[in-house]
Parts: structure tokens; sequence; C-alpha cells
């Protein structure tokens, strides 16, 4: 135990006398971003990555005299070091000074088990930004048959990949046969993201893309793939085939439409490639839209028939949200959890006017018609809402799930109001009982339903 | 002077533990030592750098484990797992250090990776300003220095 009073006192630097082996290996068990903060520590935790490893690529090269470098460069340096490590390419250029990160090419930093983390310098205004990342057989095929060096990566990370890194990137990939994981983060410019591989090239099993604020389209077929994770914008099409194994996606559309138009038949095409995931994220907003747009989900030509758990982001709920979600659940017969996170900043999408000829026949109703037309969820056990503030939409939100979660076991509701978290159980009960119920359970909190005929006790629980 | 099978260690500070060889053997320097040379295994072996109090907690440590390896039915991996967390968590800092450096240098490598794994976990998550306080590490890095290294890896702070 590490007392307060002994961080207090005064007290020489003892990292500064521990082995730098014994550095190296707790470097070596962090993850890969606190592994490369510990650099700023001190000078002894930030030897560690020195001397830094600087390639210089001679600049009249070609680019694929570069690529074909590079490649060679991220393979020995694979290869040779066990523990964390660091290498900076940079052009060969005369003229500039040797910290001038403009003619950086990429910075690649290894984490142990098989990681790569390829950071590319951003290009600020870039006429020649590049827009597609393509990643197809071809190059897989031509590979094999040339110099196929295999690189040992499990793991890739990309950040910012742009338009002098695409050709290298796919090269590289091609002979990332051991890759399970790939990442790329802010794939700002990026706009369209194809992804196509044959079935025995590759392991790929997760695939993840942050910061994506202009993606227009994706088209992913991994026939590994078990993950996929997206946040940015609201493509216009996503298109997910050739992934039988997909088991868990999160589709977080929080920034909106961006320069992207909302069509309501590509959306559907994308939950429909869904069908038979497990673990489904969606942001809360894109449920409303389509039901805006007159999707009735009961009557669509698929259900998410093995879909178990299922987590609503960043929904401020209303009305609309509410009976747009209760329609939702409707193709989810065998949901055994649901978690919805309830966000009051104003940021969401509010739906706009759509020309409604279709939509669900109770939808924007009065809550009873909604609630009867609710199927149940005989499978659904566990319910958790967070962000939740007793507002009356949400209280109507509890009293349907109650309602149609036939064999709950939990419904759990959590507010962080000043930063403190605070859970309850939820219990609905007719006002008859309330009295006998509160003489035995003194600490209880009470809401009341609007239409008064029953009670909600919320009993807190202690984390 | 130890009977047949035990070892005697002796602390910087001059403290004698006797320990069954197979404890004693869980560091793999003490196991050359006696490898190599059989005068060790009679007499007194010198654990140079590391006071009592240190070498009793690396001897706790070796005990259950060699004991745990020898007999899996009275130690589960549940049991050991349990006191290895127990273990560090009663530490104080000057102890885990000195555990490191004693662990290092005796080559008690489970022990050395569950000591660097608490280390681990201390650093994780964490805010280099907070890592330095729990540390007390001293940040020696001229201002422009700092700067050029938060502008090399923008992405991990």
């Amino acid at each position: 135990m590490l007392m307060d009073e002994e961080r207090r006192e005064k007290k020489p630097d003892l990292t500064r006398n521990l082995p730098q082996e014994i550095l190296q290996l707790i470097v070596s068990l962090l993850p890969m971003k606190d592994a490369v903060r510990t650099s700023i520590l001190s000078t002894a935790w930030s030897s560690l990555w020195r001397p830094p490893l600087v390639v210089r690529l001679p600049a009249a090269g070609s680019d694929h005299d570069h690529q074909i470098m590079i490649k060679k460069i991220v393979a020995t340096f694979m290869k040779n070091h066990d523990s964390p490590r660091q290498i900076k390419i940079r052009e060969d250029q005369l003229d500039h000074d040797q910290n001038d990160i403009q003619n950086m090419v990429v910075v690649a930093t290894k984490g142990i088990d098989k990681e790569l983390h390829l950071d590319f310098p951003e290009v600020k205004n870039s006429s020649t930004n590049f827009s597609v990342f393509k990643l197809e057989p071809e190059t897989f095929v031509a590979d094999m048959t040339s110099s196929f060096v295999p690189l040992m990566i499990k793991t890739l990370h990309l950040r910012c990949v742009t338009g002098l890194a695409e050709n290298f990137v796919s090269a590289l990939f091609s002979s990332c046969c051991f890759l399970e994981i790939l990442k790329f983060e802010k794939c700002g410019g990026l706009r369209r993201i194809d992804i196509v591989t044959n079935g025995n090239s590759t392991n790929l099993q997760l695939l993840e893309f942050s910061d994506c604020s202009t993606v227009e389209s994706i088209k992913i077929s991994v026939p590994n793939l078990k993950s996929f994770y997206y946040k940015g914008v609201l493509p216009t099409t996503v298109e997910l085939e050739g992934t039988p194994l997909l088991v868990d996606v999160k589709f977080d559309v929080e920034d909106g439409l961006g320069q992207n138009e909302f069509d309501c038949e590509q959306v559907l095409l994308f939950l429909a490639s869904l069908k038979d995931i497990e673990l489904l994220t969606l942001s809360g907003w894109l449920i409303e839209w389509l039901c805006c747009a007159g999707v009735i989900f009961g009557s669509l030509d698929f259900s998410f028939s093995k879909l178990k758990k299922l987590w609503l982001i960043h929904s401020v709920m209303d009305t609309r949200k509410r009976d747009s979600l209760a329609c939702f659940l409707n193709i989810t017969p065998f949901l055994e959890m649901l978690f919805i996170n309830i966000s009051n900043y104003q940021n969401t999408m509010p739906a706009p006017i759509f020309h409604q000829y279709w939509h669900e026949p109770h939808l924007w109703m009065d809550n009873a018609t909604v609630k009867s037309n609710a199927s149940q969820l005989k499978y659904l056990k566990v319910v958790n809402i967070t962000g939740f503030s007793k507002h009356e939409d949400e209280l109507l939100l509890v009293d349907l799930l109650l309602f149609k979660a036939l064999n709950l076991k939990e419904m759990l509701v959590t507010s962080s109001l000043n930063n403190i978290n605070a859970s309850w159980k939820v219990r609905k009960m007719p006002f008859s009982h309330i009295t006998i119920w509160l003489k035995n359970n003194p600490k209880c909190m009470v809401v009341s339903s609007s239409n008064n005929k029953f009670l909600f006790v919320l009993t807190e629980v202690r984390t | 002077m130890a009977s047949k099978g035990n070892l005697t260690l002796k602390s910087c500070n001059g403290k004698e533990f006797i320990v069954e060889e197979k404890v004693a053997v869980m560091s793999t320097t003490i196991k050359n030592m006696v490898d190599v040379d059989d005068s060790f295994a009679q007499g007194v072996i010198p654990i140079i750098g590391v006071d009592g109090k240190i070498l009793a907690k690396l001897i706790e440590y070796c005990k259950e484990h060699a004991e745990a390896d020898e007999d899996e039915e009275v130690k589960s991996e549940e049991y050991l797992k349990k006191f290895d967390e127990k273990f560090v968590d009663e530490l104080n800092l000057n102890d885990l250090y000195d555990l490191l450096k004693a662990s290092n240098y005796l080559e008690i490598t489970k022990l050395l990776n569950l000591l660097c794994q608490k280390v681990a976990s201390m650093i994780k998550g964490k805010k280099p300003e907070e890592i330095r306080r729990i540390f007390n590490i001293k940040n020696d890095f001229t201002p422009e220095e700092e700067e050029e290294i938060n502008r090399q890896n923008p992405w991990a702070f």
C-alpha cells in the first residue's frame, strides 16, 4: 500500500537508479500509448527510446523505390527488437534541418506482441489530399509471386493515412498475412474505404475506424472479420459483404451526416447485412430517423434473430426516440441485454420532416397505443439505462421496457449528477402496495408515473 | 551450518536465513552458484546489496511458489494468484524498488515480472504528471526537450 505521507515526503527519484532492463520490462508490459507516454517522464525513461532510429530515404528515389525501402525497414524493425521501439523514416533533403517534421515520412512504433503503429504526418492544406483507401486482393496476388517477405504484425494502427501513405500502406498490408487487428485513427480527408481480401490470405478479425469526418462510402469484404467498429459521420453507403463470421458491430455516427445525404434504403441495406450479429452498438438518432423516414421495422424482410446485446448511445430521450426504439425492439426478438445511454446534450440530430407515407402505424400516437403494439421481449434479462434524470419521457421508457420484458431480472438506472454516479434498481409497484413496501424499505426513492396508477420504486445500488 | 538440503543466505546487513534448497534455487543466480561451486551449498551464501527485510520478503515469496510448484493440490493456482496480489499490495514504494532490484539481481523471473506488472498497473491510464508524483520522478528535461517529445508523438499525449 502506498501511503500518502510517503508520497509527500521529499524523496529521491528512485527510478533513476533502477537498471534499464527493469524499466524496459515495465514499459513492455504497458499498452502502446502508455508506453510511449513514459518517454516524457524523465531522461531515464526517455533513454529507453533512444537513440531514436532515424532512417533516411534518398531524396531522389521514386515513390516505388521508397515503398520497397520502407517495407524492408519495417520488416527488419519488426524482426529485430523484442521491446517497444520507435523508428523515424524521413526523406533526405539537404536544405532541411534535422528536426523538421516536414520531410518526415512515417514514425513507426513497435509494441509488444507484434503490434505496430504507423504515424503519418498530418498534411495541412494539401490540395492533393487523397480520398480513397483501397485494399484489394490483386495486391496480395502480385506480392505472393514477387519478393514476398511476410511481416510478423498482428496489430496495425494507422494514423493520418494521407496521400503519400496510401500506396505504402497497401504494399505493407499485402505482406501482413498474420494481421488480426487493423485500426485507423484520424481518417479526416478519407472519402472512400474499400477493403476486400480473399479468404486464404488474411486472418483479419477486427477493423476499426475512428475520426471519420468525411467518409462517404465503405465497402468491406473480409471473410474472417468478427468485429467492425466505426466512429464518424454516417456514410451514404456501407457495404459489408462476405463477412459471414461478423458478430460485433459498433456504429457510432454521432458526427451526424457531414456532407452526406441520408439515404434510408442504404441504411436499411446496411442493417440487413448485420442481421446475424450478436452485439450491436448504434447511435440513437439513426433509429429515429429511419422511423421518421417511414420504416416499419416489423414489416422488414429481416430481423436480428441472433442479437443478444444492444447498446444505444447518445440518445436524448423524447417521445419520438422512445417510440422508434419500441418499434426497433420488435425486430430483436432474442435480445438478452439492453443498454441505453441517455445524453442531454443538444448536439443530437433532430429528424427532418420526411415525406411519410408508410411509417409505423402507431407512431406518434399516444403512449398506450405504442405500448400495446410493442411485441414482448421474452429473453430480455437486463436493462441498463445511464444518464437517467427521472424525466417524464425516461419514466415512460422504463415503464415500456418493464412491460415488454416479461422475464426481466434486473433494471438499473444510473445518473451522473455532479460527477457522482448513483445507480438504482427499478421496480414497478401499484399504489396500493406502496405504504407496506416503504415501511420495510425506508431508503427507497419513489417516482410516480404520469397517470398516477403506478409508482416506480428506486432502490440505490451500492457499487 | 545448514543441514542437508538447506542453504544459508546472508543479507548485506548480516542477517542469516536458513532456507530449503528448493526455495533458494527459485533464484537463478543462486542456482548457478550452487551448481558451479559445491562449497556454497555447504557454507553461507552472501546476498550482496540486499538487506534482511527485503531478503525475508524474497524468501516469503519463493517459499510459497516453490511449495506450489511441488504440490499443486495444496497450493492451487488460485491460491497463488491471491498470494501474489496480497504480496504486491502490501508493499510500500521503497520496498517495491528494493524488491525490483533484488529480484533482478537474483534473477527470480516470476517475481520480477509480478513487480513490473504492479508498476505497469500503477502507470497505466495516468497522465505523466500523476505518474511522476506517484514515483517521485523528477522531470529533468529542459522545456525545449519536453516540447520536442510532445511534438514527436502527438497521438500518445
